[in-house]
């Protein structure tokens, strides 16, 4: 067999385990990237399709949770807060002992979930979901960041299945060149992929979106 | 693995058991003011050594002998009802149980004997075991004994508070965990009181369950109260 870069992130070809119906989606990313305005549009776009559960782990705890409650595209009931003691990538790598609790918990109320999607709470370009918590991780960052985040990798940058950068909107205005951050993705990714979304924009989190439907095809297939 | 690196696993921070969210009220204590310091926490510690510590050395020691002397599931669901008699907030007692469930999960790396064994501290309850009887457990699969049950979970209470407050305060790490080097006799009296006692609980089942301390801090319970009332927490407890 031969061995690509995706090899790097481990057992991303593992369907689902346990008898396990949801595709778990980690979505980590800097404090401010969007990853919760991603999470809202994703519902928005996706709440019709499938049916979606989702755990947050913002460092403000409910915060995120309220957003995604008072937008009026997930349930209340649908949505899990887990605090993580000011250190937001322990709970989703080092110890993520309250997130696959609170996910578990969700799956058995709600079996017959298609995808759970883990927000993380925002940290730095280091952070990268353990491979027991979640089937897929994207990583969120931003133009307003700066257009040299994906130069710098970190395992966020280059290990995520999908590297999203977000606010496309905003290049101009802060000087970000869209290209140098295409082109650094690329030498750190190899071939996996990278899109770039405006969630503001009419477009949205359909590139992201489209992304995740064949994601779940996938791993449904490998069954 | 060996009894003592099994035992140093589980006392490890670093042992994926879902403790670093925890710090036993103190992030509510900081926000009403009154830890501010290394001298506040230490009292901080010391207030809770003496209620949730004690009570929590005692619980493991009993459900290290449960554990040591297969006792039937009748006595587990015993021993689990009087700790939870003992624990007066709420939050506290579904915290204890969250944490179990999370040592439950963890113990799988020491071998499926001490999964098994903090199953049984669940008594077979859906919610899980509570945190101190699960790690009772544990400790005696793994071949620790009651006296390092006890060590494991006083010490557990006492870190907590101090990780809490080195995150919350930004206290000079050394100086906090010097908070805890210089408790350790306190810390493995309070073990070696607990073990000893536990000694006798089945002998004397189950009149010995009237000997547990019930040591709850009323203003600890208070702090938890709040904290899990606040929508923007830090820690889970």
């Amino acid at each position: 067999m031969t061995r690509t870069l995706d090899d790097r992130t481990g057992p991303r070809d593992v369907g689902p385990r346990d008898g396990r119906q949801t595709l778990r989606v980690g979505i980590g990313g800097p404090v401010g990237s969007g990853k919760t305005a991603l999470v809202a549009s994703l519902c928005r776009l996706l709440g019709e399709e499938l049916e979606l559960v989702v755990v947050t782990n913002d460092v403000y705890t409910t915060e995120d949770a309220d957003f995604l409650r008072r937008r009026g595209v997930l349930p209340v009931e649908r949505i899990v807060a887990v605090q993580t003691g000011c250190c937001p990538h322990t709970a989703i790598r080092d110890d993520i002992a309250a997130n696959q609790d609170a996910l578990e918990g969700l799956e058995r109320r709600f079996p017959g979930a298609d995808v759970a999607l883990v927000e993380s709470g925002g940290d730095n370009l280091t952070a990268i979901f353990s491979q027991a918590l979640v089937d897929r991780q994207i990583f969120v960052v931003d133009v307003a960041g700066g257009d040299k985040v994906p130069r710098k990798g970190g395992p966020g940058v280059t290990r995520a299945d999908l590297l999203v950068v977000n606010k496309t909107d905003l290049a101009p205005l802060v000087g970000a060149d869209l290209d140098v951050m295409a082109r650094d993705a690329r030498a750190q990714r190899g071939e996996l992929p990278t899109v770039f979304t405006s969630l503001v924009g009419p477009e949205g989190a359909e590139p992201v979106a489209g992304w995740l439907r064949a994601q779940l095809a996938a791993w449904r297939d490998r069954r | 693995m060996g009894r003592l690196v099994s035992v140093l696993v589980l006392a490890d921070g670093r042992f994926p058991a879902g403790t670093y969210a925890h710090a036993l009220g103190l992030e509510e204590a900081v926000r009403q003011g009154l830890v501010v310091d290394l001298a506040t926490t230490a009292a901080y510690v010391d207030g809770v050594l003496a209620t949730s510590g004690v009570l929590a050395a005692h619980a493991a020691a009993a459900a290290w002998q449960l554990e040591r002397a297969e006792a039937p599931i009748d006595r587990w669901l015993r021993l689990d009802a009087e700790i939870d008699a003992r624990t007066a907030s709420p939050w506290a007692r579904h915290t204890a149980r969250l944490l179990g469930r999370h040592l439950l999960r963890a113990a799988a790396a020491l071998g499926p004997s001490a999964e098994a064994a903090a199953r049984r501290a669940a008594a077979d309850g859906p919610a899980g075991p509570q945190q101190v009887l699960a790690l009772g457990a544990v400790v005696a699969a793994v071949g620790g004994g009651a006296d390092e049950a006890a060590l494991l979970a006083v010490l557990g209470v006492a870190s907590a508070v101090v990780q809490g407050a080195v995150r919350l305060l930004g206290l000079d790490p050394v100086a906090a965990t010097g908070l805890l080097a210089g408790r350790a006799d306190h810390m493995e009296a309070l073990a070696s009181e607990a073990a000893a006692r536990s000694a006798t609980v089945l002998e004397d089942w189950p009149a010995s369950l009237a000997e547990l301390p019930a040591t709850a801090g009323a203003m600890l319970d208070h702090l938890l109260e709040c904290q899990a009332a606040r929508p923007d927490r830090l820690f889970a407890s």
